[in-house]
């Protein structure tokens, strides 16, 4: 079974900005080696492509528009689901001393 | 005249309202009856509050009388539709099924609202979902578990499951889901009612509250294919403001008309031979068998087909999107929109990492923990790489099947709903119950769900037929004449 260790765990919550509590780090250990276990099915797939090979999944291009300056949010309404607002700014935690 | 519910279809209430023989008002009125009585059973809704959706229908009331008025040509004239709740509704909560999410109001419609609307239709509350539409049973919402209409202690199936459980308890006569792998089809499968998914760029994507964005369509649920063609039509075709969107397709609904003189002679329907039918439960086989024999009484010619890459569809499919959800969920850091985790002290990480942690539910954080460790240095090629090639190579024997075949009969299932708890602590269960829809979206084709039949227990079942990438109106036109020689009045469950 594919395994991935607590220490894996902790590095993945980290590079996702989630925090994983030592009680819940048994849990996606377990869940998350049960799925990766799952997903070596993968391992019985041989590949034609070569090594240039890029996904080319809608065949003829999909439609550009044209470089056009449009109206788009104001300030008001792109700042009206925030949490905290000075100004025309979004506020968030000091980040230089 | 008195305005019944259960007997009406979607084009009835649009002709009946652009007729002036039935008001608005009348229409409005019986659905929030209905709503009232059967809401608390079933959880259909996020946050439904009776005049909250007042407030919402005055201005959409007052639109569309003044479009009557003018004369205007609405093919959706007065029809209530529910949206999913990850679809943006301008100044009207959008939640994604998430604490993350909970009190956002878009400042924009989606696309399809917009079109919705301009059709005539009117936005009808907003439907529970999995969280951020991830999840096959409706489980996984912070606004708690959508219950099955037909019987309250199952599943309704998802991520869609408050849409399809909204028309089958005939709460709304259509709605808007998403799928990104089934997430349309398998709840319109377990609650008796028809769903259908686009091809990929058929419907536009803006306004989607992004999941796996190369996967995800909206699509339609109601009771027949005809009414689904309804809202197709007046959706799809291109949208500047969605890259992926498509020019070329459009759902023409004079192909709709005298279905009763036509049969589907001429039409090959492929069957997977890779399919192991011991695997499906007893009554959905037997159904399998009666869709057949159905086709074939209307002339289709069944023709075994082969792909042999679909034994790596869940995999595949669960590797690539999970990838692209850890980065679509990646923007909600509590800053621009969505809930934020306020501490003494607190620094910038912190305060992105305990929001998230705060506001996105367990399935979601594991979902976004594999797609960061599938595109993580060292896994990258074993994973999201493999998963690639993967997906191209089924991709290949798909546009190969079709030139051999018209369209694929499958089930939509391997099974009827199961009961609510059954399967939330087993995520490999219930990824395999995908096995029938993951496909099509891995390869962007149109399939729509058709209910056929009921299990020992009286639970629905239903049966899938996908068709060739961009030929969505030969398809729902297939599946309407299917449905006209076939399909009985719907029938409705009676909700204890």
């Amino acid at each position: 079974m594919a395994k991935i260790s607590r220490e894996e765990v902790g590095n993945v919550a980290k590079l996702a900005n989630l925090r994983i509590d030592d009680s819940e780090i048994d849990y996606y250990e377990r869940e998350l080696s049960k799925v990766l276990s799952f997903f070596q099915q993968l391992d019985q797939f041989t590949s034609d492509f070569d090594e240039g090979f890029r996904a080319d999944l809608t065949g003829a291009s999909t439609p550009e528009r044209s470089d056009e300056p449009k109206k788009s949010l104001g300030p008001e309404q792109a700042l009206s689901n925030a949490h905290a607002v000075r100004g025309s700014s979004f506020v968030v935690p000091r980040i230089l001393e | 005249m008195k305005f019944d519910p259960l007997s009406t279809s979607i084009g009835e209430i649009a002709f009946k309202v652009s007729s002036a023989s039935l008001t608005v008002q009348q229409v409005v009125e019986s659905y929030v009856e209905r709503v009232k009585a059967f809401e608390p059973k079933i959880n259909a809704f996020v946050d439904w509050d009776e005049s909250e959706l007042a407030n919402q229908l005055k201005p959409q009331i007052a639109r569309l009388e003044e479009k009557l008025d003018q004369g205007q040509d609405l093919p959706l004239a007065g029809v209530p539709i529910a949206i999913k709740d990850n679809i943006c509704t301008e100044g009207i909560q959008t939640t994604a099924g998430s604490a993350v999410l909970k009190g956002f109001k878009p400042v924009y419609n989606a696309t399809v609202v917009d079109r919705l609307s301009s059709a005539g239709a009117l936005v009808f509350g907003k439907t529970n979902l999995d969280e951020f539409a991830m999840g096959s049973s409706s489980e996984h919402s912070a606004f708690g578990a959508v219950k099955n209409p037909w019987n309250v202690d199952y599943v309704p199936g998802g991520s869609s499951g408050g849409s399809a459980a909204a028309v089958a308890a005939a709460l709304v006569p259509g709605s808007l889901g998403s799928d990104t792998g089934g997430s349309v089809r398998q709840p319109a499968s377990f609650c008796g009612v028809v769903g259908f998914k686009p091809s990929y760029g058929c419907l536009s994507r803006y306004g989607l509250i992004a999941y796996g964005s190369s996967l995800d369509q909206v699509g339609p649920l109601a009771r027949s294919a005809y009414d689904c063609a309804l809202m197709m039509s007046a959706m799809a075709g291109h949208d500047p403001m969605d890259s992926t969107s498509l020019t070329n397709v459009s759902i023409d609904m004079s192909d709709f008309q005298n279905l009763g003189g036509k049969d589907l002679r001429g039409v090959k329907v492929g069957i997977i031979k890779e399919f192991d039918r011991g695997g499906l439960q007893k009554e959905v086989d037997e159904s399998f068998a009666v869709f057949q024999d159905r086709l074939r009484s209307l002339g289709a010619e069944m023709v075994e087909v082969s792909l042999p890459s679909i034994e790596y569809a869940i995999p595949t499919y669960y590797i690539l999107a999970t990838a692209e959800a850890s980065s679509n969920l990646a923007r909600y850091d509590g800053v621009r929109y969505g809930h934020r985790e306020v501490g003494d002290d607190q620094t910038l990480e912190a305060m992105y990492q305990e929001s998230r942690t705060f506001g996105f539910g367990q399935e979601t954080q594991k979902r976004i923990m594999l797609g960061t460790y599938v595109l993580s240095a060292g896994y990258y090629d074993a994973y999201y790489h493999k998963a690639q090639h993967a997906r191209q190579k089924l991709k290949n024997e798909f546009s190969k099947v079709f030139e051999a075949v018209d369209l694929i009969a499958s089930p939509t299932a391997p099974t009827s709903a199961f009961k609510i708890g059954h399967k939330i602590n087993d995520s490999v269960a219930m990824y395999l119950g995908d096995i029938f829809t993951i496909a099509q979206n891995l390869v962007g084709c149109p399939a729509i769900s058709l209910p056929l039949g009921q299990c020992e227990q009286g639970l629905p079942i239903g049966m899938q037929l996908s068709g060739r990438p961009l030929m969505d109106d030969a398809l729902l036109k297939g599946a309407a004449i299917y449905e006209h020689k076939f399909r009985k009045d719907p029938i409705f469950p009676t909700i204890e």
